[in-house]
């Protein structure tokens, strides 16, 4: 029916189709190397210091269950009518019926920019001991995203093809260089309520995620950037919304656990040489996401307090490979895997973003390093089997007049495949609450205050010295206070942006959180920190998280 | 065919079945795709499949050789021209065998009858700053050196020799491979740049683990606490500089190599044979053999450098380093590798030997058809799968190095007594082969030599002489009994020292045909071709002088070429060697007596005019002669 889809976003939407068609395959096969998430996305047991695992992210809180449709964006504009459309033959001569079609063309964006000192003019640092801190030092990023939604009314469905473009720190020209580090996370279509309503299908690159702890720039629960596909339905029954999602996807690190490329010699007596793919293993990840979403009240008659229950599961694995450990010399790698179990009870009261979500992740083998985790010391058997994740956590928000209060806190275990204790093994807790009081609608003052644990495993090197450092667990923490006035142009709340902000920072740290830092880094001899500088954050108009 | 894991030994299966489903889907692809049209793949006819190998050589005393290295002759094909350096004597330069074969009009003008070419057989790329473009460092023995084309470029050279009558022999190595291992002598696992030497011993100031210094006992592992045994071998992967595991797979092994390091004394039978050759060339094992020793060698060796006879149809082979080798090999190698040519179809296929050594009994050796002791003999025949025993034979001939010595540098360059010449020629009836090697050329050895005036291992003859002298010297090996061998851009009149500066490329010359020294030698192949006397006749020395100084006959050399093989031609050769005065084959007043019968008028058949009558008892009185120049006198 060549006639039935003669507008101009079919094109663009059949374009980005045959994009996303042309690169999963690719990425599926070929495996080109796949940009590392950004500094946040990575594993979690990534020791403190400049380079800290937390997110680069994306977006800021998940609005609150109950607020605004997460996938909602400006209402899609009636496309124009096609003014020299074709027309299907009229079989009864009379006009044949019009299919009626909105499309719009979406941008977004989720930015965050730092400039920040230090108490002696050095550059401004994060200074966390855990995986996941705060997020006011956390290194500059944005997210362009390009988005196409189209609505069909021959098929009553609706199409949303998405880009987001993301760029991670450094990317400034003060260095003199020209360079930036940028990934293309979400190049997905999706579809919905096509042949089904409620029902969603799609593919591509995409970035899966559900609610956050807006604070610590952390994603308990679920936080996937797969290449693959999934399925999911919805449907509201009475005040409830039920939700699922399943996906398939994979990914590859750029690591030796994973990837391998070495260099041969041309085939066929050509000269030179020729990259050889020696191990090139995707890291296939399905996860399953059930949400239970329960309103007091009729939603559509307005702000509608609730509960919702999210159960999620993932299961990880990795075909057996084989690498090269020096010339000729290979070593077998078994197949390996791992799952996930998780759940996240929420409560929310529908009114300016009040609500706590408390969240409960574990996860084995494979799986407790997470998405992006390169597992390093291994079980005997060259797996990782015996590693494990235990992860609470807890995100809040309430605002009351003119004052709001955030918190953000979590405890984490992990341990890795190795049965001794070392120094990749790691409890781990952060408590942080953010006050806030706002003066009128277009500025506020934030107060935050945060207190981090952290105990590692470490070994003496010589125990009867007592200059030396004792064996077994070693806790270090740090407490930091920091204080944030800020502009807010879109009115006041705490999830309001954008913000243009005056940060100060003091952390103070304990002699095991500075014996974290090697000898000649500052960070090992200096007892207090500041972070002095200023920041701005806006989101607007993105789709980086949700399903 | 267990030696050779990696390739199939013969071109059948080496070849055919590639090209074959190559043809077949050529063919198919014409059908469906018209295959006539421009930029259909084909191959030109002959050069794809098996081919038949064919005898080109009547006797190889009426061929004159001419050494090309590859790499330098000329530029044919732009496509393999991979790493090319011309600013640098020591790296690739591009030439291949398609420039070679753009040129046979030019060689077949000059006269050259027979091409040898440089090692075909894949090299390490690079070492310590060097190339292999002149392929003597190969790595794998199986595969063809790309940078000189190949399959269907080196069998179109061969077929377009064959067209012209040129035949084609390639040079090959047996003592040793490429830099392809290391001695991991303080068993760090890589190698390392210094690991000894304070030039004491030695001589070597900076030892490396790719090159250790010969140890009778095997190189030793050692750190500063001592020895501690054997130093493991381990092969080398670098695929972009080719430093890779060797091929066959036997060379794999590291009981297939001597692994004592390298021979700084040449002199010690030990090093000698057993040693690695200086710039960390490996020592392979050559007196191993599969049936007796477990290990493949000797047939590894037989079966790749036949496998190229049969996949080209060269020849005959030049053979590197000779001396270097197990005796016992040339026996089992020349051999085996004969017989197995002779089934194919190739007889008189010429194996001479490079033994680069003054000491003419030493390089004669190898030609000698003399059985071992019986003991011997019986070991050597455990190697012996096929119920053909080994005998005494040996190579066909050698390069004749003692004559470089003695005569080219010593008499023709340095103005020595010719005296040496006649005394070093002599020799040869008692030091090399009296008797033909079955089956190979059917001329004995000490009738074969390989006489040259420098080659590539020596500085050219121009580097310490003039043009006058080059001729002359060129004069004398093209009549001395054996057969002439001319270093390439010697008709261009090349000047180049020691490696690598006499490795010069030909191709910025032109290829002029009008030069002086070109077209001396064009008048020499065309004398030689015309005179049975001069190719195949027996040799007597009618005047060598002892004299150097104001003596009448200093620098006088004369011989006669006459009987055996040549009928009744005749050939009188007269040099005048000294570089400033002229002589005369006369002192005292005693002429010079020559087997002529009195009345016999000889005619300089270089074209100075001059002619002699012989007088009574078959004295010649010659005319003195300028300074370095010669009378080929002819009835």
């Amino acid at each position: 029916m060549p006639s039935a889809a003669p507008l101009d976003g079919s094109l663009f939407a059949a374009s980005l189709l045959a994009l996303a068609v042309t690169v999963a395959p690719g990425l599926a096969l070929a495996q080109p190397v796949p940009s590392a998430d950004p500094p946040g996305d990575a594993p979690p047991a990534t020791p403190p210091g400049d380079a800290p695992p937390d997110s680069p992210d994306t977006k800021p809180a998940d609005p609150p269950p109950g607020d605004a449709p997460k996938d909602a964006g400006p209402a899609p504009r009636p496309a124009d009518p096609p003014k020299d459309a074709p027309k299907e033959p009229a079989k009864d001569g009379k006009e044949p019926p019009k299919k009626e079609h909105k499309g719009s063309f979406q941008f977004g964006s989720y930015g965050r920019v730092v400039a920040a000192l230090d108490g002696e003019a050095g550059p401004g640092r994060d200074a966390d001991i855990v995986a996941y801190g705060s997020r006011l030092d956390e290194d500059n990023y944005f997210e362009l995203e390009l988005r196409r939604d189209d609505e069909w009314e021959l098929t009553d469905s609706k199409t949303r093809a998405v880009i987001t473009l993301a760029v991670a720190s450094p990317l400034f020209h003060w260095d003199a260089d020209f360079d930036i580090k940028m990934a293309v996370r979400n190049l997905y279509l999706h579809e919905d309520d096509l042949g089904l309503k409620g029902l969603s299908v799609w593919a591509g690159s995409r970035m899966l995620r559900g609610d956050d702890i807006y604070t610590l720039n952390f994603w308990p629960l679920d936080n996937l950037n797969t290449i693959g596909g999934g399925v999911g339905y919805k449907r509201d029954v009475g005040y409830a919304h039920l939700d699922g999602m399943f996906h398939v996807g994979v990914s590859r690190p750029d690591a030796p656990f994973y990837h391998q490329t070495v260099i041969r010699q041309a085939p066929l007596d050509a000269f030179g040489t020729v990259p050889v793919e020696l191990l090139d293993r995707a890291h296939v990840i399905g996860s399953l996401r059930l949400e239970y979403n329960q309103r007091f009240t009729d939603p559509a008659k307005g702000p509608a307090a609730g509960l919702k229950i999210v159960g999620y599961g993932e299961g990880h694995g990795v075909p057996s490979g084989q690498r090269e450990t020096k010339p000729q010399v290979y070593e077998d790698l078994p197949s390996d895997g791992g799952f996930v179990l998780g759940g996240e009870l929420a409560t929310y009261t529908g009114i300016r973003d009040t609500y706590v979500n408390v969240f409960f992740r574990y996860a084995s083998g494979l799986a407790a390093y997470g998405q992006f985790g390169v597992p390093g010391a291994l079980a005997p058997d060259k797996t990782t089997s015996g590693a494990r994740e235990i992860l609470v956590a807890l995100g809040a928000n309430a605002e009351w007049g003119p004052l709001g209060l955030m918190l953000g806190t979590y405890v984490r275990s992990f341990r890795d495949a190795s049965e001794a204790l070392d120094f990749q093994d790691v409890d781990e807790g952060i408590v942080l609450a953010r006050p806030s009081v706002f003066f009128g609608e277009i500025a506020g003052l934030s107060l935050e205050a945060s207190y981090q644990l952290s105990q590692r495993g470490v070994i003496s090197p010589d125990p009867a010295d007592p200059s030396s450092f004792p064996s077994g667990p070693r806790l270090s923490s740090l407490f930091r206070f920091g204080v944030v006035p800020f502009l807010s142009p879109a009115g006041r709340g705490n999830f309001s942006r954008p913000h243009i902000r005056f940060i100060y920072e003091v952390t103070a740290r304990d002699e095991d959180a500075k014996a974290l830092y090697p000898a000649d880094d500052i960070f090992h001899r200096r007892d207090l920190e500041h972070f002095i500088g200023f920041g701005a954050e806006w989101w607007f108009n993105s789709s980086t998280y949700g399903n | 065919m267990a030696l050779l894991k990696r390739r199939s030994l013969t071109g059948r299966s080496f070849l055919r079945r590639p090209l074959a489903s190559l043809s077949a889907l050529a063919c198919a692809a014409g059908v469906v795709l018209a295959c006539a049209q421009p930029g259909c793949m084909s191959y030109d006819v002959g050069l794809e499949g098996e081919i038949r190998m064919s005898s080109q050589v009547v006797d190889w005393r009426d061929e004159v050789i001419y050494q090309v290295l590859i790499d330098r002759f000329d530029d044919g094909d732009a496509g393999n021209d991979y790493r090319v350096d011309r600013s640098a004597a020591g790296k690739w330069h591009g030439g291949d065998w398609k420039g070679l074969e753009n040129r046979l009009d030019y060689l077949q003008n000059l006269g050259v009858t027979t091409l040898w070419i440089s090692p075909i057989v894949k090299n390490v790329e690079t070492d310590a700053g060097f190339d292999g473009y002149h392929g003597y460092w190969a790595q794998d023995l199986t595969a063809l050196n790309p940078h000189f084309g190949d399959l269907a470029a080196l069998r179109s050279l061969v077929f377009a020799a064959h067209e012209k009558h040129m035949k084609v022999i390639v040079d090959i190595v047996t003592n040793h491979l490429g830099q392809v291992f290391y001695y991991d002598i303080n068993k760090n696992g890589q190698p390392d740049e210094q690991v000894a030497g304070n030039g004491s011993t030695s001589g070597v100031t900076h030892i490396n683990e790719y090159d250790p210094d010969f140890d009778p006992r095997g190189v030793q592992s050692s750190t500063s606490l001592g020895e501690s045994g054997p130093a493991p071998v381990i092969f080398a992967h670098d695929p972009v500089s080719n430093h890779m595991p060797p091929l066959p797979e036997v060379f794999q092994d590291p009981l297939a190599y001597n692994r004592k390091g390298r021979t700084f004394n040449f002199e010690d039978p030990d090093q000698l044979v057993h040693g690695d050759f200086p710039g960390g060339l490996k020592d392979v094992n050559t007196a191993l053999c599969q049936a007796r020793d477990g290990i493949g060698v000797k047939d590894a060796m037989v079966d790749v450098y036949a496998r190229w006879v049969e996949l080209t149809d060269v020849d005959g082979f030049r053979i590197d380093t000779v001396k270097h080798v197990e005796r016992e090999f040339w026996r089992f190698f020349s051999q085996k590798l004969r017989q197995r040519l002779l089934k194919g179809g190739k007889a008189n296929f010429f194996l001479f030997g490079e033994a680069f050594d003054g000491r003419d009994q030493l390089v004669g050796a190898f030609t000698k058809n003399d059985a071992p002791a019986e003991a011997e003999l019986a070991t050597e025949n455990e190697c012996v799968t096929d119920d053909v025993p080994i005998t005494g034979d040996q190579l066909d001939s050698v390069f004749y190095f003692p004559q470089y010595f003695t005569g080219i540098r010593d008499v023709f360059q340095l103005g020595q007594p010719t005296k040496k010449l006649e005394e070093l020629w002599n020799q040869r009836a008692t030091t090399w082969g009296k008797d033909p090697q079955k089956d190979g050329t059917g001329v004995a050895p000490s009738e074969l030599p390989v006489n040259f005036i420098d080659n590539h291992d020596v500085p050219r003859f121009l580097f310490g002489g003039d043009v006058k002298g080059l001729q002359n010297a060129l004069a004398f090996i093209f009549t001395a009994q054996g057969i002439p061998c001319v270093y390439y851009g010697t008709e261009q009149e090349f000047a180049g020292g020691n490696d690598p500066a006499n490795r010069e490329d030909l191709w910025p010359t032109g290829f002029p045909e009008d030069g002086g020294t070109f077209t001396f030698i064009q008048k020499l192949s065309e004398i030689r071709r015309s005179s049975d006397a001069i190719r195949k006749g027996g040799v007597k020395v009618v005047w060598a002088t002892d004299r150097t100084g104001d003596a009448e006959d200093e620098g006088i050399f004369a011989y006669e070429r006459a009987g055996g093989d040549a009928g009744s031609d005749y050939a009188l050769i007269v040099f005048n060697a000294s570089k400033t005065k002229e002589s005369a084959p006369t002192f005292m007043g005693n002429a010079m007596t020559v087997s002529l019968p009195e009345g016999t008028t000889v005619t300089d058949a270089l074209g100075s005019g001059k002619s002699f009558k012989v007088g009574t008892g078959g004295r010649l009185a010659i005319d003195p002669m300028p300074p370095q120049s010669a009378l080929i006198l002819r009835p």
